[in-house]
């Protein structure tokens, strides 16, 4: 597909700050590069927070914003962060629209099973499986911050920016994530952390 | 997704603080991670034209960004010449919106579940989108995405399907993992054909499963077990884990769709209103009956509900009248 994000070269600070001073000046062409570079990182990111089913208008709506707002755009602040944080805050308010609508109207239920605890397991499952679903076990924040990390590659600076904590926060999400995944995965399998 | 194996510094100086056995194994994990990558993903290729087409309709705090080509007029527009193409506008920006509200629309629709359900008296067949199938047992609801899908065109990881009641599955073999999801337990497998049993009330809250071709695996929180043609396992209300897969006769595993009556290890209670559902009638349990008192009972062709009945009289010490709208089982009176 030719909307494949390129090379992790162009995730450097410089290629946003680029891109920023491109769009200050309203470069259509900088904008579509940058929504070809992020739309599928962010798209998971607010399926995360806000379920697949909306996360394609959290999506779009950040891009408006941050296009209504590319002459106010700060170079010296990553634009990453900023998409992530204004996706995060669009999908809080839309859940706390949702909570509020919900409180109002009774609405007809779908009897929907419970989600799949930690450890149940798929019959085939290959270790990406079992690590998918303990990743969603975890706590959200540390979820996010992992996600964040090892996936889509922000800096801690960028996911402190984007989560609103400190950089020694997420620091400690990440080490408290990878310290539950490892038992998980002594449980599964010890041989695969001696390798 | 480009691959990073290597730790951000702020985390490899934060790992090493920890004694050094603990901090070789959680860098592993940190490599092992890769395996759950997500894929690069293909956004829908309309995502961009749906966000540029919203940047280009004016709003108060963007200016409009189409630069709009018209032929040069000849002369310098007057007033009059420069508001003619407003209609025309307001006409074209009607018709984007109501296209866009039919768009959404669609996807409304299309993302809400699909319901089937067999009432009681009823057995119905679902043709499932990745052309599975389901056999609906009386008084059973069976839910799942549109064609499996997440949004149009857009494949859900696995095909799941959520069950109330009782169903059976002959599975297409495919890629993605078929799962049924019931209160208490997941089915999984990846093309066979199969019994789930998820009923509650009357006693009754356990997920029963048994297997007729393949291999399915069900789980709960705690455990798992993998059961072959020819076996069952149940996970019990308030249980843990699923019980040790134990022999089932083929021929009762899915009994019920060829008119015969198979229960396994169901409380009495369960079993009359399983018969209450089956041929949608009332049967009343007049007395008490013995609280742990289980049934299992297979009955290849029942004409109706009173061979049903007669066969669970027979043995317990039970009696069963016609009422007007059914029967009513009492204990025999000593």
């Amino acid at each position: 597909m030719e909307s494949r994000p390129e090379p992790p070269a162009t995730d450097s600070p410089d290629f946003y700050a680029g891109l920023c001073r491109a769009l200050a000046a309203s470069d259509m062409g900088a904008f579509e590069t940058l929504f070809r570079h992020l739309h599928a990182p962010l798209l998971r990111y607010a399926s995360s927070l806000v379920g697949p089913d909306a996360a394609d208008d959290v999506v779009q709506d950040a891009f408006v914003r941050i296009w209504n707002a590319r002459e106010r755009l700060d170079p010296d602040r990553s634009l990453r962060a900023l998409l992530y944080q204004t996706v995060r805050n669009l999908a809080f308010n839309r859940t706390r629209d949702r909570r509020l609508h919900d409180e109002k109207h009774v609405e007809m239920s779908v009897t929907v099973a419970s989600p799949p605890a930690p450890d149940a397991v798929t019959d085939g499952a290959r270790l990406d499986d079992h690590l998918g679903r303990w990743i969603e076990a975890l706590p959200p924040r540390q979820r996010e911050a992992l996600t964040l990390s090892r996936f889509d590659g922000l800096t801690h600076d960028e996911i402190a920016d984007a989560m609103g904590v400190s950089p020694r926060t997420v620091n400690n999400h990440l080490v408290a994530a990878l310290k539950t995944l490892r038992s998980h995965l002594s449980r599964y399998d010890s041989t695969l952390l001696a390798g | 997704m480009p691959d990073r194996p290597t730790l951000p510094p702020q985390l490899r100086d934060a790992l090493a603080a920890e004694p050094a056995a603990e901090q070789a194994e959680l860098e592993r994990v940190w490599d092992l991670l890769d395996a759950a990558a997500p894929d690069a993903g293909t956004p829908s290729s309309d995502a961009w034209d749906r966000l540029s087409r919203r940047l280009a309709t004016p709003s108060p705090e963007a200016p409009p960004l189409r630069r709009v080509t018209r032929p040069a007029r000849p002369q310098a527009p007057d007033r009059r010449t420069a508001r003619q193409p407003r209609p025309l506008r307001l006409v074209t920006r009607a018709l984007a919106v109501a296209a866009a509200l039919v768009v959404v629309g669609v996807v409304a629709w299309w993302v809400r579940p699909v319901t089937v359900t067999a009432s009681p008296g009823a057995q119905v067949a679902v043709a499932l989108p990745d052309g599975s199938e389901a056999t609906l047992n009386s008084g059973t609801t069976l839910t799942y995405r549109r064609g499996f899908d997440r949004l149009p065109f857009v494949d859900a990881d696995r095909r799941s399907v959520a069950l109330a009641g009782e169903a059976f599955f002959a599975v297409e073999p495919g890629a993605r993992p078929f799962v049924v999801e019931t209160h208490n337990a997941e089915v999984t497998v990846l093309g066979t054909r199969f019994n789930v049993r998820a009923r509650q009330g009357h006693g009754e809250d356990a997920t029963q499963v048994a297997v007729s071709e393949g291999r399915v695996r069900v789980a709960t929180g705690a455990g798992a077990v993998v059961l072959t043609a020819g076996e069952s396992s149940a996970v019990p209300a308030g249980a843990l884990a699923p019980t040790a897969p134990s022999a089932v006769p083929a021929e009762a595993v899915d009994a019920w769709r060829a008119g015969g009556f198979a229960v396994r290890n169901l409380p009495l209670p369960a079993v009359l209103a399983e018969v209450e559902r089956r041929w949608d009638v009332r049967v009343a349990l007049r007395g008490t009956s013995p609280p742990d008192a289980r049934v299992t009972l297979y009955l290849a062709a029942p004409d109706g509900p009173e061979d049903v009945l007669r066969d669970l009289a027979g043995g317990r010490d039970l009696r069963y009248r016609p009422t007007s709208d059914g029967f009513e089982v009492f204990p025999a009176a000593p």
